[in-house]
């Protein structure tokens, strides 16, 4: 695998453009989350695309790119959905991208004979017959890419399930027997680490570090009794001190990601931000002048040692300032056969218990750590995020009229009678299918979302449309855009032309959507 | 209601080039696609088209837009924050 030397980079979203033309000099790399420039035109069908015109925008930036994919994590039993292949090769030739990276966690299960989206990387069975699946699965990948793949080390709440392959072991077994790179998402160790699971150092010591391609590196908050991989914002300093002493003995190391979850961009200054990329810069530059080609190095330096002691000492003075944490201890009264269980028995029961699905789940200690109740909310948080931003309007014009609470009751309602959908448009619509079943009487609600439709259908296809309104809907929708009542409704016939421009979907690359 | 917005939006009758025939008697407001995001006219409430309708960024901890829309609404004097602006 011929890993070629990029550099420090960030993980493209529109919103970053700003900061991209602040910190060009800082940044060398974007990484790109390929299905998030992917859209689904037609929620009732399985059609996607590729948004080309953000495409065209990235190609032109003046950066190396890389793909990180996020809707085909490769740790499970399921293979990767082969109709998307063809969207990966374009954006992999239109791009030049080197290498690829994908999850070793899964996101797919079966509940009553449907097969669902967790909308969420769940851990695989690390078990031989996990390695084994995950094994087949990357295989199954590496057949459908032209580069090479890496995967990535990934987050887990859940508490240690005795008879477990260890965190590292297991990715060491998976990416020896694969033949595939690894992508070290230092932050996700940290996570595990401060959750109770394995140590970074027990970690990289079980890991071949010869196969380390690609760094991520992200902030983190405390949730409840959880310290969570949120990408919100500021990397901490002691994973910084730990990437530097790490660094220098990966001899195939390509590139070094910031990942930042656009939503809290806000919470992030710009200082912050500036001293976190040079930071990094410091840390490859160092990289450059050190870098020893061997291969399998343990972590061994003084500075490493004492890099990895401050993390885990801060650690347990987050945790102990914060109230506590889910620290093992009490881990697994009733211990499972874990060697017994199938990868699909693993992943149907343990995505069925995180969305909330009624399933009798036979390991008592999985069922009752307290992981699982952390994860069905992020995912609901998701879910409610994904409505507000496919219907930005409706939900506020809910949230206004019948109140937070209300509204709350009604998403969660809304989530039992629907599995998680990956595309924003898809879990748009069912809840606005859902909401209009409950003929649920709102002043402009029918006339709001209409807008909505219109408005992202006249994005994609350029074409105008018109919506009717039988009260003024410029007053009506300031008042929403400010969080408010109107203060008075205009009544009257009223159109609402939303006037097009250039399309992202017009006669361009219909032969590109695909059907499964 | 006949007067330009100050994002460029124009509220005027139908103009005469339309392809789209007005109903009898109505008032027409017509909304450019490319400035219906703008923050001087709706407090640009209309997110990117991938967040709209595309796939969810790769995370692992939580999403916090509906947080931030849930306080707005209970507090609809905050400030919206954008730390680029």
């Amino acid at each position: 695998m011929k890993i070629p030397e990029l550099g420090i980079g960030l993980t493209y979203h529109p919103v970053l453009d700003r900061v991209l033309e602040k910190y060009t000099g800082l940044i060398q790399v974007l990484e790109i989350e390929p299905q998030t420039h992917w859209i689904q035109p037609d929620p009732s069908t399985n059609q996607y695309a590729i948004d080309q015109v953000t495409l065209k925008k990235i190609q032109n930036l003046p950066y190396h790119k890389l793909m990180h994919s996020i809707g085909f994590p490769v740790g499970g039993s399921r293979l990767p959905d082969p109709v998307e292949y063809p969207l990966h090769h374009t954006m992999i030739e239109a791009l030049g991208v080197p290498w690829m990276s994908e999850h070793l966690s899964f996101n797919k299960a079966t509940y009553e004979g449907r097969d669902f989206v967790t909308n969420y990387m769940l851990p695989p069975l690390q078990t031989p017959a996990g390695v084994e699946a995950a094994v087949q699965t990357i295989n199954s990948m590496q057949r459908q890419v032209p580069i090479p793949i890496a995967v990535e080390t990934g987050v887990n709440y859940l508490r240690t399930i005795p008879g477990h392959i260890h965190d590292g072991l297991f990715m060491r077994h998976v990416v020896e027997q694969a033949d595939c790179g690894i992508l070290l998402d230092l932050h996700n160790l940290l996570t595990n680490q401060l959750n109770g699971r394995q140590s970074m150092q027990d970690f990289l010591a079980e890991i071949p570090l010869e196969r380390v391609v690609e760094i991520h590196v992200a902030g983190g908050k405390m949730r409840g009794n959880f310290y969570i991989d949120a990408h919100s914002g500021k990397i901490p300093d002691n994973l910084l001190d730990v990437a530097a002493a790490l660094v220098p003995q990966l001899p195939n190391l390509g590139a070094m990601i910031f990942e930042i979850f656009p939503d809290y961009l806000s919470d992030l200054n710009n200082g912050l931000l500036q001293h976190d990329l040079e930071q990094l810069n410091r840390i490859w530059e160092r990289r450059k002048r050190r870098k020893r080609a061997v291969a399998g190095i343990t972590i061994q330096s003084d500075r490493a040692t004492s890099a990895f002691s401050a993390v885990g000492d801060n650690a347990q003075a987050t945790a102990q300032k914060e109230g506590g944490h889910a620290m093992q201890s009490s881990a697994s009264q009733h211990s499972i056969d874990i060697c017994t269980v199938t990868p699909a028995e693993w992943e149907d029961v343990l995505a069925a218990l995180v969305v909330d699905q009624p399933i009798h789940c036979p390991w008592e200690s999985v069922k009752n750590d307290p992981a699982i109740e952390l994860i069905k909310e992020l995912i609901q948080t998701f879910r409610a995020s994904m409505v507000s931003e496919s219907y930005r309007y409706t939900a506020r014009l809910l949230m206004i009229y019948l109140g937070v609470e209300e509204y709350e009751k009604l998403l969660v309602d809304f989530w039992k009678t629907a599995p998680p959908e990956p595309f924003a448009s898809t879990e748009g619509a069912n809840f606005i299918r859902y909401i209009q079943d409950m003929s649920i009487d709102v002043i402009g609600l029918q006339e709001v979302i209409n807008f909505e439709k219109a408005y992202t259908m006249t994005l994609l296809d350029g074409q105008d449309r018109i919506v009717n309104f039988p009260f003024d809907p410029l007053s009506f929708m300031k008042a929403l855009a400010e969080g408010r009542k109107p203060h008075q409704i205009f009544e009257g016939n009223y159109e609402l032309a939303v006037e097009g421009g250039e399309g992202i979907l017009e006669n361009k690359f219909h032969h590109q959507a695909v059907v499964h | 209601m006949d007067a330009k917005l100050a994002s460029g939006a124009s509220v005027a009758s139908l103009p005469a080039a339309s392809s789209l025939a007005a109903k009898s008697a109505a008032i027409r407001v017509t909304l450019p696609v490319n400035v219906a995001n703008d923050i001087d006219l709706f407090g640009k409430m209309l997110r990117e088209l991938g967040d709209r309708i595309g796939c969810k960024p790769c995370i692992s901890g939580s999403a916090c837009f509906f947080d931030i829309e849930r306080d707005f609404v209970v507090n609809p004097a905050a400030q919206i924050v954008n730390v680029f602006k």
